[in-house]
């Protein structure tokens, strides 16, 4: 209708500046007009029906014929668009296709995604676009190929990188000449991760993106993502977290196998509809060594895509000590009861200091004669030698400010973890509200006249939020159930108040009393580290009332400070990413005092899964003590990285492993990812386009591309527009004159 | 004959019943450190399972209690950083919560008898991880008797005797030689060994104190004898007199400290 009427779309009217042809002076036209309005007025006083009218209606009938009047001088005077388009012939425009395999699904509409950008791009984009430039046809996977006709599409690309792929295909022209770049494609990049944009950006040259495939893949159940540590100690429990998007409501089963042998397995009830849902499994580490875990959910009747229900991850099962500080300040039973019981743990290693009178100490656990013979260790690379910190009932009096300072730092810089006991002088009672460490806490303490620590008996249950926690499940092993297990514990001898729990921490066991509920066991992260606090010092009751074989109370014990453990950080922290087809490596150096080591030489010995080996240097990267390098193997498999950091006489030496390349990834995000398409067609200046509206795509390159353009002026004077006003204007005009008796 | 003991045996009963404190036997503050003395039978009559001494029959089970205990936990609460309860407790070996106890405390033991539940009770303890200690009893002939009262116990361990070395010795303060505490009636005597005549025959040498103890399987001892001494009177008869508190009572509180917090550390 716009178009119709005006003559021209509307988008070219967005980008043209609009004016008048005739060469007549303006001057004229003022006389002119003023000698029409002059006559015009003349008439109305002149006639005799009308003169007598009242004023206001002479007045409207006046402005009605002199409307008309500058309608009709304005077509005279030759009204015209300038508008700068493509110069015909002398661009090119891109135009890529995706072929890669996620392609070959439905686009919602019964044909497949390749059918639909095949058909839009040979009915309507191509067509369109070579009216004015030519046109250059990429299929596009991991890269993009320069293809002469459509027909040799085949979706079968097993990775997509969409960033990649259209710089690439911009690369190829001389920008000056490149229009646009228009890409059909569903949008499911799973390759991306480390591509830059910038080249792209750089090119300077609009994107035009066309979006295929549904928003969801109906009934599908997808096992989007697996977060597993990548090294936990042999004989232990690994917690996976598990992020399912599903299409569809249900339960489904999850098996978490090592080869044929199945490890773990859960049922998972999936609650809503097009939800996504992250669930906990516990997976024995077994013995030392590498292992891949196949973590796989049963497909739902009517799955339409089962090969994304499999998810592979290695693990790196390894003894790697852990050094645990506990710090007591009152000879108590939960002292001895969790040293024997942390004893009994293969990689724990537990270093005690109590003060057992008011001048004495004792040390257990040291491993040589002067660590902690001063009390807390008296350099900050000494605490920092530890993983974890525990702090019994111990007043904070005990340390100078130093000390707290040293503790909080433990937490937040050096990424330790910290667990604060309950104790008649511990948390607020002990005056540790007021110290630095209170910010590490996850919970706010409040001090009040009286004593928070009390002798009063509740049972220990996991929270709600904390089902699934590896510092939860332990007691579940009981076989009797998760919440049975807890149940049947002996109930704690006291409670310590806590205060306001703070946001972004996790409540993990509840303390159950005869009247109330409240938050037993509380960590949140802190810094690089993790702090928690138990609200009691009696779980040793779970030790001495039960019969001699009940494993709980140690295994409670071994797992919390397990957890604490491994969230903290080494010093020198390799972390090795196997993407689709490439290894990130990247190397965190600290010192003793985890202060950053910039000057260092860092090599890599990378050996393939055919044990052919290469090496490679990591260069700095943009943080400081960062150090980065990326290969592209070629070969898929299970790659070993060792790694060597050489800086101020020291050597650093860490080995880790990762898995390049993976099966079915197009089946993994298979839908249409709009976000992404929209963000880059903003980003370049192009437009995101649904199938329905790509009509209008080559006009908008026209007038909206880079490229070779030219000046153009459109006509505007035999635009429908002016004619149909000027009838407009008549008839309104009359109808007023017949209904006032005037004609 | 038989109808005289039965006499003697209950009012023997009533009597011990009412030295104790109802408040032995309640629940305990678990934030403490709570005393805790065993309550168990003896074999035999007067002069064996119960004896006459100031006034009143004794269970050999109550020998020194509650007063040692009460005294022992004030030294404890003045000397060292422990919270200690001023009022102990009292328990069977049978108690349900005798776990509450993870340190139990049987004096006198020479004419100790216990039944399977005890024995099975005492097992569990101690395979948890609650130590026991055992004091005041000499002489061949009462250790033989406590011996084989224990041999059900832990059928797979011995006794063994703890060197002057041993850990257990040295927690707190640094003791050099095994003290030799007797009952204070006889202290005045200027040996420290207590008179065989009131011990059970044959008595052997009552010359030499020692900790015996059962040893877990990674080597802690998780129950001791002091054998020919008796630490407890030291803190019962702390209030004796000068020279019995300088020359007894304080080896008594060293050594009980160094227990302590041996049992609490270990």
């Amino acid at each position: 209708m716009f178009e119709w009427l005006f003559k021209y779309p509307s988008d070219v009217y967005r980008e043209a500046v609009f004016t008048f042809g005739t060469d007549l002076a303006p001057a004229w036209w003022i006389l002119l007009g003023a000698v029409a309005v002059a006559l015009l007025a003349a008439s109305l006083v002149r006639r005799g029906r009308l003169a007598r009218w009242p004023v206001p209606r002479r007045l409207v009938v006046f402005g009605f014929q002199a409307a008309t009047l500058g309608v009709i001088l304005a077509v005279l005077a030759e009204p015209t668009l300038m508008v700068r388009q493509l110069k015909p012939g002398a661009n090119t425009v891109a135009v890529l296709i995706d072929d890669s395999e996620s392609m070959s699904l439905g686009a919602g509409s019964g044909e497949s995604r390749l059918a639909v950008a095949r058909r839009l791009a040979e009915r309507a984009i191509v067509p369109g676009v070579g009216e004015r430039s030519s046109v250059a046809l990429f299929r596009f996977a991991e890269g993009a190929r320069r293809i002469e006709s459509l027909d040799a599409l085949s979706a079968d690309g097993g990775r997509t990188r969409v960033l990649a792929s259209l710089a690439e295909a911009a690369g190829a022209f001389d920008t000056d000449a490149l229009a646009a770049v228009i890409v059909l494609t569903d949008g499911a990049a799973n390759a991306d991760a480390g591509d830059d944009p910038g080249t792209l950006l750089a090119a300077g040259v609009p994107v035009h993106t066309v979006g295929i495939g549904p928003g969801a893949n109906p009934g599908d159940v997808e096992l989007s993502s697996v977060a597993l540590p990548r090294t936990v100690p042999p004989g232990s429990e690994v917690t996976a977290r598990l992020t399912l998007r599903h299409a569809t409501a249900g339960d489904v089963r999850l098996r978490v196998r090592d080869g044929e042998d199945v490890l773990a397995a859960k049922t998972i009830a999936l609650r809503t509809e097009g939800a996504v849902t992250s669930v906990d499994i516990a997976v024995p580490s077994g013995r030392p060594g590498l292992r891949e875990l196949t973590f796989e959910i049963e497909p739902p009747p009517g799955d339409p895509l089962p090969r994304n229900d499999v998810r592979r991850q290695l693990l790196e099962v390894a003894e790697r000590r852990h050094r645990v500080l506990h710090l007591e300040g009152e000879p108590r039973w939960e002292y001895k009861f969790l040293r024997r019981a942390v004893a009994e743990d293969d990689v724990m290693d537990i270093v005690s200091w109590l003060r057992t009178t008011p001048r004495k100490t004792y040390r257990q656990g040291v491993s040589e004669v002067d660590e902690l013979a001063e009390g807390f260790p008296d350099d900050l690379s000494k605490l920092y030698a530890y993983d974890v910190v525990i702090l019994g009932s111990l007043p904070a009096a005990a340390l100078d400010d130093e000390q707290h300072a040293w503790l909080e730092s433990f937490v937040g810089k050096r990424g330790g973890g910290l667990l604060a006991l309950a104790g008649r002088d511990a948390l607020a009672d002990g005056g540790w509200d007021v110290t630095p460490l209170a910010r590490a806490l996850p919970v706010t303490l409040e001090r009040s006249e009286r004593a928070s620590y009390r002798s009063v008996e509740g049972a220990a249950r996991p929270a709600p939020e904390g089902r699934g926690s590896p510092v939860a499940s332990p007691v579940g092993l009981t076989g009797a159930g998760e919440s049975d297990g807890w149940a049947g514990l002996p109930r704690l001898a006291d409670y310590q108040a806590l205060g306001p729990v703070k946001p972004g921490a996790t409540v993990l066991l509840e303390w159950v009393g005869d009247e109330t509920v409240a938050p037993l066991l509380v960590e949140q992260p802190y810094g690089f580290g993790r702090a928690a606090v138990l609200a009691s010092a009696t779980t040793w009751r779970w030790r001495m009332r039960t019969p001699p074989d009940d494993p709980r109370h140690g295994l409670f014990w071994r797992q919390l400070l397990r957890h604490l453990a491994q969230a903290a950080q080494q010093r020198d922290r390799v972390t090795v990413e196997g993407g689709p087809d490439a290894l990130a490596v990247r190397l965190a150096l600290r010192d003793e005092r985890y202060e950053p080591v910039a000057d260092a030489d860092v090599r890599a010995t990378i050996t393939g899964p055919d044990g052919t080996a290469f090496e490679g240097t990591l260069a700095a990267g943009g943080e400081n003590g960062a150090f980065e390098a990326r290969w592209q193997p070629g070969v898929p498999g299970v790659y070993r990285v060792d790694v060597t950091a050489r800086a101020r006489q020291n050597e650093h030496v860490a080995t880790r492993f990762a898995r390049v390349g993976a099966d079915d990834f197009e089946y993994f995000g298979a839908t249409l990812n709009r976000p992404l398409l929209e963000r880059i067609a903003e980003a370049t200046g192009g437009r995101y386009w649904e199938p329905d509206g790509v009509a209008g795509i080559a006009r908008t390159v026209a007038l909206e591309g880079a490229g070779v353009r030219e000046q153009r002026a459109l006509p505007l004077w035999d635009a429908p527009f002016f004619y149909v006003l000027i009838v407009l204007l008549k008839c309104l005009e009359w109808g007023l004159r017949r209904w006032w008796g005037g004609i | 004959m038989t109808r005289r003991v039965a006499c003697v045996l209950s009012i023997c009963a009533a009597l011990a019943a009412g030295a104790d404190e109802d408040v032995s036997v309640q629940a305990h503050d678990l934030t403490t450190f709570v005393p805790s003395r065993v309550q168990y039978d003896s074999v035999g009559g007067l002069g064996e399972a119960y004896y006459y001494y100031e006034g009143r029959l004794w269970a050999r089970w109550e020998t020194d209690f509650p007063q040692a205990e009460r005294n022992f936990a004030k030294r404890l609460t003045e000397l060292t950083a422990i919270v200690a309860a001023a009022t102990p407790a009292r328990r069977r070996l049978t108690d349900e919560d005798l776990g509450d106890s993870p340190l139990i405390f049987m004096s006198d033991v020479g004419y100790m008898q216990l039944t399977s539940a005890e024995k099975a009770g005492l097992r569990a303890y101690l395979e948890n991880g609650g130590f026991l200690w055992v004091d005041d009893f000499w002489g061949d002939a009462e250790w033989a008797s406590f011996e084989r009262a224990m041999r059900d116990v832990l059928p797979e361990r011995r006794w063994q005797p703890l060197p002057i070395e041993h850990p257990i010795f040295h927690t707190v303060f640094e003791i050099a030689e095994m003290p030799q505490i007797p009952a204070r009636d006889f202290a005045w005597i200027g040996d420290t060994a207590e008179p065989p005549w009131i011990h059970r025959y044959p008595q052997g040498s009552l010359e030499v104190p020692q900790i015996r103890a059962y040893l877990d399987d990674d080597g802690r001892p998780m129950a001791i004898a002091t054998h020919n001494t008796d630490i407890a009177d030291g803190w019962e008869r702390e209030a004796y007199g000068e020279w019995y508190f300088e020359n007894f009572s304080t080896k008594s509180y060293r050594l009980g400290i160094n227990v302590v917090i041996y049992a609490l550390t270990h």
